[in-house]
């Protein structure tokens, strides 16, 4: 079976005072029908960029270098000026922001906002786009949504808003939705709400989802396949469960704050040292061997690329072996 | 046993913010607008040396000439040197948009900082006469001033001083309001040390910066301010050279001799642009990244 | 209605500053208009009719009296009410303001939307050289350069004056119109261009564009209508300067308004009629700004009192 969602060989480019660098360099996956994917790393790694070059919504600066993104077998074709996606490929995909305050029109009510895609998109009529939009406020959980249809996206708690973009994503009917962060802003109560709500909907219209943090706590509740960044690169992917049980990336290893600290083996969640390389000035071979305790010269020399070390999980290290030795030695100790 | 490895020294750092000095090499704003600067006051403070003229010499034989090589750049009705008098006329013009600006710095700094942290019936009062201030359309205020104190250099610096003290009073209140907030304040204000330190030592390095970028912008109002008054007669007093009465003279002969009103609107444009870039190139080098 | 009421005090402040003008100079207010050569007699006259005899309280409370009334003094040159030698200027100044305003708009709206849509690319250096030239540039001085190549050499337009019929009134304020607008239109499309950078860079753009929308009308939906706040807030801030321009741009252009009014008052040392210009001035630009912020209010739901 194709998947829905495929992503080949993505490479963006993004300038910053003059100097361009590569802000997606390589990254693939693919996203079966009504599956889950969430992709990890901390910030600047690359992984919101890679989601807006999905969309076509790169911000300026930004340039689509090469790549394929396939839609249930329709490549879809880039416009490299971040106007989107053409009108049928709309109802395959939508997005969420991370800030819903600004990534919803301050000037427009909200209901107003939801009611746009099916009224200029899909060419319902007024009135059918208003109930279209109504009747995704109470999907979304909004109570109260013929009085709220009016309200100003400002009067709303950031919960709502959140609530209200996903209404927002949801109203041109895609088969895919990509979130960017949509759960960062929020306090925990309220993300479990709204992880909750993704969820729900999932089962209920069958969506796919591509789930992009920084917050690895997350990872569980929502996808079932994961995927490391780092640098612009995955370094790592497979099944969520097997991921997190056992890395085969050092890097997935430290953001788990696996002690691999043989003098003190009480597990206290450890800073991978060192910090994240400028884009600009990024070390050669595997990225990330300056901060990685099993480096060797290999790892400065080699360009490392993802390997399959497992029947689904694939890691871009040379030791990812040593790795799991020592993972499982610290565990039996 | 676990296996353990050295990670690998290879010497590649994460990258640090460069130090100030690379930043302003960087900065083909700043540097534009230093040389532009410099250019014109080295031209000017060299005025003596490269002004072949007193500005005030006459010369009736040769009067309202164009361009020569007795006159590099003409002569005014009066046969005074228009390169001479353009020379020491900037010298003037600049040293007084420089100096006038130095009281309402100084001033609106200190109030704008002492009405953010304090707040309060002190703040709204200062905020009561900065709106005032601002109700003005600028120049009528100047003009009016200027009439009231009296004409020439000391009536624009008092002009000045009373009303362009707000702009900086203001963008230093808002910065300091948003300092006050800030969680290291509050730390170092916990630690015991006296409101006044911590004024001084932490929230104003930071407050101060957008009030040195406006400095340049500043001076080349202060110094269209000059040329306008100067235009009007009720600036440097006659036979002072400045540009803003040279403009005025030239204007009386534009059907004979187009030229002299040209060149101190240019001086004024050149100036205005150097520090204008200069201004923009500090923005971008004293921007915390 | 509570800014109309929040704006009072501003009012009252600007009535006081142009009241303490005469008296910002330690020693007699009417020695200093007639100058120090002036006979004592004439010194004594002018005080009476002054009013600089009374208590100082007293010559605020007959002034404000004399505001609220409409009565703005006599004229001291002209021996007759300043309201007659005012309002006749009015028009002109109100016209040239509009003019100005206008082709402000006109040039500054196009070249930061311009330059913000081509961020960094060709069009936008070239709207951000043109408006870095502008930025030092004597208004007035631009008038002269103009009159030289447009009226005298060209004869497109007159070389000064304000004409007796409409279109002539309408031929005679381009120039000068022009010339006041750019007092002002570096520091808008400056201003302009970032604020319409932040509407184009916001999040809600692309969350429009990512609803498939045409492109026609994510520009006029979303970004124009979100870019028209900064825009008339901008104007409003500016329209001070603006208008003060226009004083020295009348003396250059030899238009007869209120800006050339206070100028020849100035010249002739007739305080009360300066006084009254600089009064009217200052409450035209107040009511200006108030009515921006009502239209800003209006746009933008955000600062809508509630």
């Amino acid at each position: 079976m194709t998947p829905l969602l495929e992503v080949e060989d993505l490479v963006v480019e993004m300038r910053r005072h003059g100097a361009a660098f590569r802000a997606v360099d390589g990254v693939s996956f693919s996203l079966e029908r009504g599956g889950a994917l969430a992709i990890v790393g901390e910030s600047g790694c690359g992984k919101s960029i890679t989601l807006r070059a999905i969309m076509d919504l790169l911000p300026s600066g930004g340039r689509l270098v090469s790549g394929r993104v396939v839609v249930d077998g329709v490549e879809l074709e880039a416009d490299n000026r971040g106007r989107g996606r053409g009108h049928d490929q709309r109802e395959r995909m939508s997005i969420i922001f991370q800030d819903a305050l600004s990534a919803l029109n301050p000037v427009a009510t909200v209901g107003n906002q939801i009611a746009e895609a099916p009224r200029h998109v899909l060419a319902l009529g007024r009135n059918a786009s208003r109930e279209r939009a109504i009747e995704l406020l109470r999907l979304v959980g909004i109570p109260d949504p013929e009085r709220r249809y009016h309200a100003y996206p400002h009067e709303l708690s950031g919960g709502t808003r959140q609530r209200v973009m996903i209404a927002i994503a949801l109203s041109s009917e895609p088969a895919i939705l990509l979130c960017d962060e949509p759960t960062t802003a929020l306090d925990v109560t309220i993300q479990t709400q709204i992880l909750a709500l993704l969820c729900e909907l999932r089962e209920a219209r069958g969506l796919s989802l591509v789930f992009v943090t920084h917050d690895l706590s997350v990872v569980s509740q929502v996808a079932e396949q994961l995927a490391v960044m780092y640098t612009g690169r995955l370094v790592e992917t497979g099944p969520t469960e097997i991921v997190l049980g056992a890395p085969r990336h050092p890097y997935t290893a430290g953001l788990l704050g696996a002690a691999l600290d043989v003098d003190t083996p009480e597990r206290e969640p450890i800073a991978i040292p060192g910090s994240i390389p400028d884009p600009l000035r990024l070390p050669s071979g595997c990225t990330f061997h300056p901060r990685c305790r099993f480096a060797t010269l290999d790892c400065v020399t080699t360009d490392v690329r993802l390997e399959p070390v497992g029947p689904d999980q694939e890691a871009a290290c040379l030791h990812s072996d040593a790795l799991a030795a020592a993972l499982a030695g610290a565990g039996r100790d | 046993m676990a296996p353990s490895f050295q990670p690998v020294e290879t010497g590649q750092e994460v990258a640090r913010r460069p130090s100030f000095g690379s930043r302003v090499l960087h900065s083909p704003t700043f540097i534009a607008g230093a040389v532009m600067t410099a250019t014109m006051v080295t031209l000017v403070l060299l005025s003596p040396v490269i002004g072949r003229y007193s500005p005030v010499a006459l010369d009736p034989l040769h009067a309202l000439s164009g361009p020569s090589a007795l006159h590099w750049l003409g002569t005014d009705e009066l046969g005074r040197d228009t390169w001479s008098r353009l020379l020491y006329g900037g010298r003037t013009d600049l040293q007084v948009g420089v100096l006038a600006v130095v009281f309402p710095f100084c001033f609106g700094v200190f109030i704008g900082t002492v009405c953010g942290y304090a707040g309060g019936l002190l703040d709204t009062i200062i905020m009561r006469i900065v709106d005032v201030v601002l109700a003005f359309p600028f120049y009528v205020l100047i003009i009016a001033l200027v009439f009231a104190v009296g004409v020439g250099t000391h009536g624009i610096y008092i002009a000045y001083g009373l009303t362009d003290w707000v702009v900086y009073a203001r963008t230093t209140r808002s910065a300091t309001m948003i300092a006050r907030k800030l969680d290291w304040v509050a730390a170092a204000e916990g630690g015991g040390i006296s409101r006044a330190r911590v004024l001084w030592r932490h929230i104003l390095p930071s407050t101060i910066t957008q009030a040195i970028v406006y400095v340049m912008s500043d001076i080349v109002i202060v110094i269209l301010v000059v040329v306008a008054l100067g235009y009007l007669g009720l600036g440097i007093q006659p036979p002072a050279p400045d540009w803003g009465s040279m403009i005025y003279d030239g204007q009386n002969f534009l059907q004979t001799d187009q030229w002299m009103a040209v060149f101190p609107g240019l001086a004024v444009v050149f100036t205005g642009i150097g520090l204008s870039l200069l201004g923009d190139g500090l923005a971008d080098v004293l921007r915390p990244e | 209605m509570r800014r109309i009421l929040l704006s009072i005090p501003v009012v009252l402040g600007v009535v006081v500053v142009t009241f303490l003008l005469l008296r910002l100079i330690p020693g007699d207010p009417a020695r200093t208009l007639l100058g120090p050569h002036a006979p004592n007699s004439a010194i004594v006259a002018l005080r009476r009719q002054l009013g600089l005899d009374e208590p100082i309280w007293r010559q605020f409370w007959a002034y404000f009296y004399g505001l609220v009334h409409g009565n703005l003094g006599t004229s001291i040159y002209y021996q007759a009410p300043v309201t007659s030698v005012v309002a006749p200027c009015l028009p002109l100044t109100a016209s040239l303001v509009l003019v100005a305003t206008l082709f402000a708009v006109i040039i500054t709206v196009p070249a930061a939307a311009l330059a913000a849509t081509h961020q960094d690319r060709l069009a936008d250096h070239a709207v951000r050289l043109f408006s870095l030239m502008g930025l030092g540039m004597p208004s007035f001085w631009l008038g002269i350069i103009l009159i030289v190549f447009f009226s005298v050499d060209l004869h497109w337009f007159p070389v000064g004056g304000y004409g007796t019929t409409f279109w002539q009134h309408v031929h005679s304020l381009v120039l000068p119109g022009l010339c006041a607008a750019f007092g002002v239109v570096p520091v808008l499309i400056r201003s302009l261009r970032v604020g319409m950078l932040e509407v184009l860079r916001a999040d809600f753009v692309a969350t429009a564009r990512a609803k498939g929308l045409r492109s026609s009308r994510v520009t006029f939906v979303h970004v124009a209508r979100n870019a028209l706040i900064p825009t008339v807030n901008l104007l409003g801030i500016n329209i001070a300067y603006l208008v003060g321009g226009t004083v020295v741009i009348e003396r250059v252009f030899g238009l007869n308004g209120l800006g050339n009014a206070m100028l020849t008052a100035i010249d002739v040392r007739d305080f009360p009629v300066v006084q009254s210009i600089t009064l009217i001035y200052a409450l035209g630009v107040i009511a200006v700004i108030l009515i921006t912020d009502l239209v800003t209010a209006r746009l933008d739901p955000r600062i809508r009192l509630k």
